[in-house]
C-alpha cells in the first residue's frame, strides 16, 4: 500500500523554487541597477518597501515617514492570511539559504537528524527576544539594530562583500585575457576594465554574513528559525492565518513530515503544525507517502504553544531601552557629532541615526565610493552609516545618487542644483603639509580639481620667495573633497574637510542668495600678474592698469588676424 | 610596411604636402606650417585649417587607426569652454574616416568620474553618433604600461595608456584654456590625458619641465586647437570669462601651435608663448618653435 501510495510532487515543488529564483534575481537586479546613471522607479527599494519591520521601526522611531513604506500592508495581509509565505516564497536571505543548503550540506554532511522532541527548537524564542529589543529601542531612538533587517543584511553584503569580489573576479579574468585581445585588436573588449569597489569593514561584515550561513549545519534555516526579526514579526502575524497544514487520518506516523520540515514546525504527533513557524515550504506534503497532507484554507488549530518567557520578553524589551539610553549618553553622538562628513542632503544627525537603515543602497551608487560604512567613529549606533571619505572617493558634483535611493530618506532625495548647495563641510590647508606653501613648489591641484571653484592662488612672499599659494574661500566650498582625494602628499592630505560649515536641514532649501552671487563669474577686470599662472612679472611685458575696452569678440579679431 | 607610428617614443615634424581640394572650395594653398583659420561655421574652420597644413590625407592614410585626444576632463556643458567642443570633435573624426582610417579612438582620462563624463558629456556623446569611432576613459591603473623618458630631467619614465600602442596616428584636439598652474592647458598639457598618474607631475621637482619631458614621448602627428569658445580665466575648471574666437588652429609643430593659441586668446593682455613656461623649456628641449611668427602661417577668415 505504501508504495503504491507515493506521493506526487507537487505543483508547489516546482513553483516555488522557481518564485524564489525570480525573487533572488530580481533582488540582484535592483542592487547593480543602483549605479552612475541612476534613473529611480518604483521598483527602486521594493524590497524595503514592502518590509513590515522597517515600517513598524520608522513609526515607532517617529522620524520621517516615506508613504512607500505603506506598501508593508500587502506583507502583512499576505501574512494574515498565508502565514510565513514570505520567508518561504519571497525573501532572498531565505533563498540563500536553500541554496547554500542544497549545494553544501546535501552532498556532503549529512542533514542532521531531527531528534524528539519535535517541533520545539531550543533556540526558537531568540528571535522573539531580538524582536522585543529593537522595538523597543526604536521607541527610544535607537535604531542601530535594523542593520540585521534581512533585506537589510543581504543588500549590505552585496554591497560591501560579494559585488567587490565580483568585480575583482572580473578583473583578473580581463587582465588574463588582455594580452590576447591586444593582439586580435578587439580593442573594446582590450580596454575592458571595472573600477574596483573597496569598503572599510568589508571583513567584519563577510564575517557575520559567513557565521549566519554557517549557522545552517547547526540547525536547518537557523536564522529564519531563531534570529530573524522580521520573521518573529511575521510569526506573530501569522496567529491567524488561513492557509496551512492539514493532516488525513491515513497518517502512518513515519515522521518523514518532521524531518524534511526545515522550520521544525511540526509537533511530535505529527498531526500538528505551528502556524508561526510554518513557511508553507510544503516539503513535508511531498514526501509523504500516504499523501496525508494537504495545504488547505480554514484555521489551523496551533498545535505548538507560543512561549516566549515572560521574563525573556520583559529582559529584551528593558534591554532595548537601556541600550538606546545608552547609546544616547555613554557611547557618544555627544562626542563624534560634528566630526564626522555625512552625505550632501543628510538629516540633522539624530534624525539620521534614527532612519539610517544602515543598508548600504546610497554606498553602491556612490560612483566614487566615496560613502563609506562608519565603523565605530559614529558612536556604537552609528555603526555601517555612510560617513563620506574623500581619500578613498570625493563627492562628484554631478551626481545626486545617494539621495535618490535612500529607502527612508535619511539622505534627502536632493536636484542636482540643491545637492550642488548642500554644503557637506569646508576645506581646511594645513600649511606645513602643503608642498606649496611649505616648499615652494608648484602644484595647485587643489584649485584644478575644485568643481566650485573655491580654490585660489595668492602670491605671498616669504623666505622661499614670492610663490603662489592656495587659500580657500569658504563660502564658495561646499566640502565635496576633490581637493583632499587629488592632494599628493603621502598621508594625510595637506587639504582635507572637516563638518565646518556643514548645513543639515530636515525640510527646504540649501540654495542662498549669498552664495549664488558668489559663484557669478565676473572677471573683466583680472590682474594677470598675480593670478593664472602666467611666468613671474619680469618676464611679462604687458600692461594691466588699464581695463580691456571691450570683451565682445564676435566681430573684432585679435590683432595680427585678418 | 613600415609602422606609421611617430607619435610615441619617436617623432619626426610631417612636412607639409601640397593643398587639397574640400567640397570643390580651394583652402590655402598646403604648404603653411601653422594656420589660424577664423569663422561662423565649425565644420568649415576644422576643414580649411586642416587642409592649410596638408589636409588629413597627410596624416591619415587608409587603414590607419586614429586616435583623437581631446580634452574630457569635465562632464561640464560647451559654453563653460573647459573642454573640446563637440561639433569640434565631429568634423574631425569625419575627416578621419574620409581619409580612409579603418577606426577612430577617441582617448582620454578624464579628472572627474569617468561614468559621469560618458554619460554627462556632450562631447563623449559625439562618438555614439558616429560608425567606427570609440571613445576610451581608461580609470584602472591596468590599462597603462610603463614607458621610459630617456631624455626627461623632472620625469624619467611614467605610465602611457596601452591603447596608443595599437594606433597609427595621434591627433591632439585640446580647447584652449587657461591654467592656473602651468598658465594654459593646450596640447603639450593636454598629454597628461594620456598618462596614468598625472599627481606624479605636479609632485615632481619641475612641474613644468615634468610637461616637456612628456612631450619628448608622446607627439602627436598633428595638433588642432579648439578656439571655437576659449577660457581666458579661472582655469581649468572655470567658471571663468570665456571669449568667443570662432577659431581653428592646426599644425605638426606642437610647441608653435600651443604658442599661436596663447597669442590668439591672450591677445588682450600681450601674452605670446614666451610667458607660458611650460613651452619655453619644450623649446628648450628642440620640441618645437616657441615664436610662430618664425614659421609660415596660413591665416583665414571665412
Amino acid at each position: 500500500m505504501a508504495g503504491n501510495l507515493k506521493s506526487k510532487r507537487s505543483f508547489s515543488f516546482k513553483l516555488r523554487p522557481l518564485i524564489q529564483g525570480i525573487t533572488l534575481i530580481f533582488f540582484v537586479y535592483l542592487f547593480l541597477k543602483i549605479a552612475y546613471p541612476f534613473q529611480k522607479n518604483l521598483a527602486t527599494n521594493a524590497f524595503y518597501n514592502f518590509d513590515p519591520l522597517i515600517t513598524l521601526i520608522m513609526v515607532l522611531s517617529g522620524t520621517f515617514f516615506i508613504s512607500a513604506l505603506l506598501y508593508s500592508v500587502f506583507t502583512v495581509i499576505l501574512t494574515l492570511l498565508f502565514g510565513r509565505m514570505f520567508c518561504g516564497w519571497i525573501c532572498p536571505m531565505g533563498t540563500i539559504f536553500d541554496l547554500s543548503e542544497y549545494l553544501l550540506l546535501k552532498k556532503r554532511l549529512p542533514l542532521k537528524r531531527v531528534k524528539k522532541p519535535y517541533g520545539n527548537g531550543p533556540y526558537k524564542n531568540i528571535k522573539y527576544y531580538i524582536l522585543m529589543f529593537l522595538l523597543f529601542g526604536s521607541l527610544f531612538g535607537f535604531t542601530a539594530v535594523m542593520m540585521f533587517d534581512p533585506l537589510v543584511f543581504l543588500f549590505r553584503v552585496f554591497t560591501v562583500n560579494l559585488h567587490p569580489f565580483a568585480i575583482l573576479g572580473a578583473n583578473e579574468f580581463l587582465d588574463l585575457i588582455r594580452p590576447l585581445a591586444f593582439k586580435t585588436g578587439a580593442l573594446k573588449l582590450s580596454m575592458l576594465s571595472f573600477e574596483q569597489p573597496a569598503f572599510s569593514l568589508g571583513l567584519f561584515n563577510l564575517s557575520l554574513f559567513l557565521a549566519v550561513i554557517g549557522l545552517i549545519s547547526v540547525e536547518r534555516r537557523f536564522w529564519c528559525r531563531n534570529l530573524c526579526p522580521l520573521g518573529a514579526l511575521l510569526a506573530v502575524l501569522s496567529r491567524f492565518s488561513i492557509r496551512g497544514r492539514r493532516v488525513s487520518i491515513e497518517c502512518i506516523s513515519c515522521a518523514k513530515c518532521a524531518k524534511s520540515c526545515p522550520m521544525n514546525a511540526i509537533t511530535d504527533n505529527y498531526m500538528g503544525t505551528s502556524p508561526r513557524e510554518c513557511i508553507q515550504c510544503e516539503r513535508c506534503k511531498d514526501v509523504c507517502p500516504v499523501n496525508a497532507i494537504s495545504f488547505d484554507m480554514g484555521r489551523v488549530v496551533e498545535e505548538q504553544s507560543f512561549n516566549p518567557s515572560r521574563r525573556g520578553i520583559m529582559l529584551s524589551g528593558t534591554g532595548g531601552i537601556i541600550a538606546a539610553l545608552g547609546a544616547g549618553t555613554l557611547l557618544s553622538t555627544k562626542t563624534t557629532a560634528g566630526t564626522l562628513l555625512r552625505p550632501p542632503g543628510a538629516i540633522v544627525e539624530r534624525d539620521f541615526l534614527d532612519t539610517c537603515l544602515r543598508c548600504g543602497e546610497c554606498m553602491k551608487g556612490c560612483p566614487t565610493h566615496g560613502l563609506q560604512p562608519a565603523f565605530l567613529s559614529a558612536g556604537l549606533e552609528g555603526m555601517f552609516t555612510p560617513v563620506l571619505t574623500p581619500r578613498a572617493g570625493a563627492c562628484e558634483e554631478q551626481c545626486n545618487i545617494c539621495g535618490q535611493v535612500c529607502p527612508t530618506g535619511a539622505i534627502r532625495a536632493l536636484s542636482l542644483e540643491e545637492k550642488q548647495y548642500a554644503v557637506i563641510g569646508n576645506a581646511t590647508i594645513e600649511r606645513n603639509l602643503c608642498i606649496a606653501w611649505e616648499q615652494g613648489k608648484v602644484c595647485l591641484i587643489c584649485d584644478e580639481v575644485c568643481p566650485y571653484d573655491a580654490v585660489e592662488f595668492k602670491l605671498v612672499k616669504d623666505e622661499l620667495g614670492s610663490i603662489k599659494r592656495p587659500f580657500v574661500i569658504e563660502d564658495k566650498c561646499v566640502g565635496c573633497g576633490q581637493c583632499e582625494k587629488g592632494c599628493p602628499v603621502n598621508g594625510p592630505a595637506a587639504i582635507h574637510i572637516t563638518p565646518i560649515n556643514e548645513v543639515r536641514k530636515n525640510s527646504g532649501s540649501y540654495i542662498t542668495e549669498n552664495v549664488r552671487r558668489l559663484r557669478e563669474v565676473n572677471d573683466d577686470n583680472v590682474d594677470f600678474s598675480k593670478e593664472t599662472g602666467f611666468s613671474d612679472e619680469k618676464t611679462m611685458p604687458y600692461q594691466i592698469e588699464t581695463e580691456p575696452e571691450t570683451d565682445d569678440f564676435e566681430s573684432d579679431l585679435p590683432a595680427g588676424f585678418n | 610596411m613600415i609602422s606609421r607610428r611617430r607619435f610615441i617614443q619617436t617623432g619626426a615634424a610631417i612636412t607639409a604636402v601640397s593643398g587639397r581640394y574640400f567640397n570643390g572650395k580651394v583652402y590655402a594653398q598646403g604648404k603653411a606650417d601653422l594656420s589660424v583659420i577664423t569663422g561662423p561655421d565649425i565644420e568649415a574652420n576644422v576643414r580649411a585649417a586642416v587642409g592649410a597644413v596638408g589636409g588629413m590625407e597627410a596624416f591619415v592614410k587608409n587603414g590607419d587607426r586614429v586616435a583623437i585626444k581631446p580634452n574630457l576632463s569635465f562632464a561640464s556643458p560647451v559654453s563653460r569652454a573647459t573642454t573640446t567642443n563637440p561639433e569640434v570633435l565631429r568634423a574631425v573624426i569625419k575627416l578621419c574616416h574620409e581619409a580612409g582610417a579603418k577606426s577612430v579612438s577617441v582617448v582620454d582620462h578624464p579628472l572627474q568620474d569617468a561614468a559621469i563624463i560618458g554619460e554627462k558629456s556632450e562631447t563623449a556623446a559625439v562618438v555614439k553618433e558616429m560608425k567606427n569611432t570609440s571613445i576610451f576613459l581608461p580609470d584602472t591603473e591596468n590599462l597603462y604600461v610603463e614607458t621610459a623618458i630617456p631624455n626627461g630631467i623632472a620625469m624619467k619614465s611614467t605610465k602611457v595608456v596601452k591603447l596608443l600602442g595599437e594606433m597609427d596616428v595621434l591627433i591632439n584636439l585640446p580647447i584652449s584654456k587657461n591654467h592656473s598652474a602651468t598658465a594654459v592647458s593646450l596640447g603639450i598639457k593636454g598629454n597628461l590625458g594620456l598618462v596614468w598618474d598625472r599627481i606624479a607631475y605636479h609632485n615632481s621637482s619641475d612641474f613644468n619641465q615634468s610637461l616637456a619631458d612628456l612631450a619628448t614621448i608622446i607627439k602627436a602627428d598633428l595638433t588642432i586647437v579648439d578656439a571655437i569658445r576659449a577660457l581666458a580665466t579661472r582655469g581649468p575648471q572655470g567658471p571663468g570669462k570665456v571669449l568667443k574666437l570662432n577659431s581653428v588652429i592646426a599644425g605638426t609643430d606642437p610647441v608653435a601651435v600651443d604658442a599661436q593659441a596663447v597669442a590668439l586668446t591672450f591677445a588682450q593682455w600681450n601674452l605670446a608663448g614666451s610667458n607660458v613656461e611650460h613651452l619655453t623649456k619644450s623649446a628648450a628641449m628642440g620640441l618645437g618653435e616657441i615664436d610662430p611668427s618664425k614659421l609660415n602661417i596660413a591665416k583665414q577668415s571665412l
